[in-house]
């Protein structure tokens, strides 16, 4: 499961990205490297998947240029087995003028 | 010498010590404890063992799919079986890589002759079929794989028999002419299966777990560990206050295509989007932090909530 951030001017120029993966992480129980792969897992070391009645919540800083104007939060959820495989959940849009003063 | 001083104390007890003694040096003699503990062990098996000979060893893959062939089923359960056949459990093998395992890694093989059940621990989930089933199948299913034999492959899944019979009763193990099921049914018009007995297990989330995975999996001489959803049911959703079952969410209606159905994407997204809603906000400021330097900020906060009743995802 990833969550992706950007913020982009309205020249679509990417002015912030960031991105969280939530997944339990094994390793093969033999060292401290991460693995893949049923026949290679064997515990699960650390766990940042998203768990029942226990909301994830994240809070993304981004310092921005000075002089922008108008900007563009994209903020996509997607389920993404393997690279390049991607189920997209959520696509949010905020637009926030930088610009404008009070 | 011990036995001389037992004797020579035995002379001197009553007649309950002297049988309580004599019981004890019984037990002492390895050839009576072994002959006790082979004498339960067989009581056991007996009390215990399936009835039939329908579970002997399959010395085919045609024998096998013969045994476990639930096309008749069809013939009555026409819309349950077509959802069964767009489901995950119709091709439990075909998704799952198995070539892969076969050509590398601790799994693999030089040819399909030299792969015995040995090569399978996924099928313990994948195609439990294979515990009936004896090396030879083995190889043919390895040859079956690595000559990318989909129309084979296809046929080697979770069917009717698997868990309408097979799993279908964890107390004690099923019977030669029965099915399991939510109801009791009689006279059940099938040659082979005459009754159909109500399974209260079939509802709970157990049944489910008896293959999705409570953590790794130590059967085997190579470990391996592919779902965990039933470990996380118990251990996370249960304890939080947790309280539907793995079919009022996967089966509701009785839905035998046991969604999601990872093939059919657009389901997977609209089902992970309503399991895990998203809230945004997004708000610019410019913060002080360093007396006199005001930065242009972007502050965005993210809340995912989970409806499911495990860990998104798992694997």
């Amino acid at each position: 499961m990833v969550l992706d951030v950007t913020i982009t001017d309205d020249t679509n120029r990417t002015l912030y990205a960031k991105s969280k993966v939530y997944m339990p992480q094994s390793t093969d129980s033999l060292g401290n490297a991460m693995v893949y792969g049923p026949t290679h897992k064997l515990g699960i070391v650390r766990d940042t998947s998203i768990q029942p009645f226990a909301p994830k919540t994240e809070t993304f800083e981004a310092s921005m240029p000075e002089g922008i104007g108008k900007v563009r939060v994209n903020v996509d959820l997607s389920y993404q087995p393997r690279p390049g495989d991607v189920y997209p959940i959520h696509h949010k849009t905020v637009e926030l003028d930088l610009g404008k003063e009070g | 010498m011990k036995r001389e001083q037992n004797l020579t104390i035995v002379g001197s007890q009553s007649i309950k010590d002297r049988v309580t003694l004599f019981i004890g040096a019984m037990f002492r003699a390895r050839w009576f404890t072994g002959l006790c503990c082979l004498s339960f062990l067989s009581v056991g098996i007996l009390m215990n063992a399936p009835l039939e000979a329908w579970d002997n060893q399959a010395q085919s893959l045609n024998e096998l799919l013969t045994r476990y062939d639930t096309s008749r089923c069809k013939e009555c359960h026409e819309e349950i079986y077509a959802q069964w056949e767009e489901s995950h459990h119709g091709r439990s093998i075909m998704d799952i890589f198995m070539a892969g395992y076969l050509k590398e890694g601790v799994l693999s093989v030089k040819s399909p002759n030299e792969a015995t059940r040995k090569n399978f621990p996924c099928f313990k989930c994948h195609f439990p079929q294979i515990e009936h089933a004896s090396d030879q199948v083995a190889s043919e299913i390895a040859a079956v794989i690595l000559n990318n034999d989909q129309s084979t492959m296809k046929k080697l899944n979770i069917n009717c028999l698997v868990c309408h019979r097979d799993m279908g009763i964890v107390h004690g193990f099923p019977k030669a002419d029965a099915l399991y099921g939510n109801t009791d049914v009689e006279d059940h018009p099938d040659d082979g299966f005459k009754k159909v007995h109500k399974s209260p297990v079939m509802k709970q989330s157990a049944m489910c777990g008896q293959c999705h995975g409570l953590g790794p999996v130590f059967d085997f001489e190579y470990p391996v560990q592919c779902a965990t959803l039933y470990g996380s049911y118990l251990h996370a959703y249960i304890p939080a206050g947790g309280s539907r079952t793995c079919q009022e969410c996967h089966m509701e209606k009785a839905d035998h295509t046991c969604p999601p159905n990872f093939k059919d994407r657009e389901d997977v997204s609209k089902r992970l989007a309503e399991a895990l809603p998203m809230d945004v906000e997004a708000m610019f400021y410019r913060p002080q932090i360093t007396p006199g330097k005001l930065v242009p900020t972007v502050i965005v906060e993210t809340k995912i909530t989970s409806r499911a009743g495990h860990r998104i995802p798992d694997g």
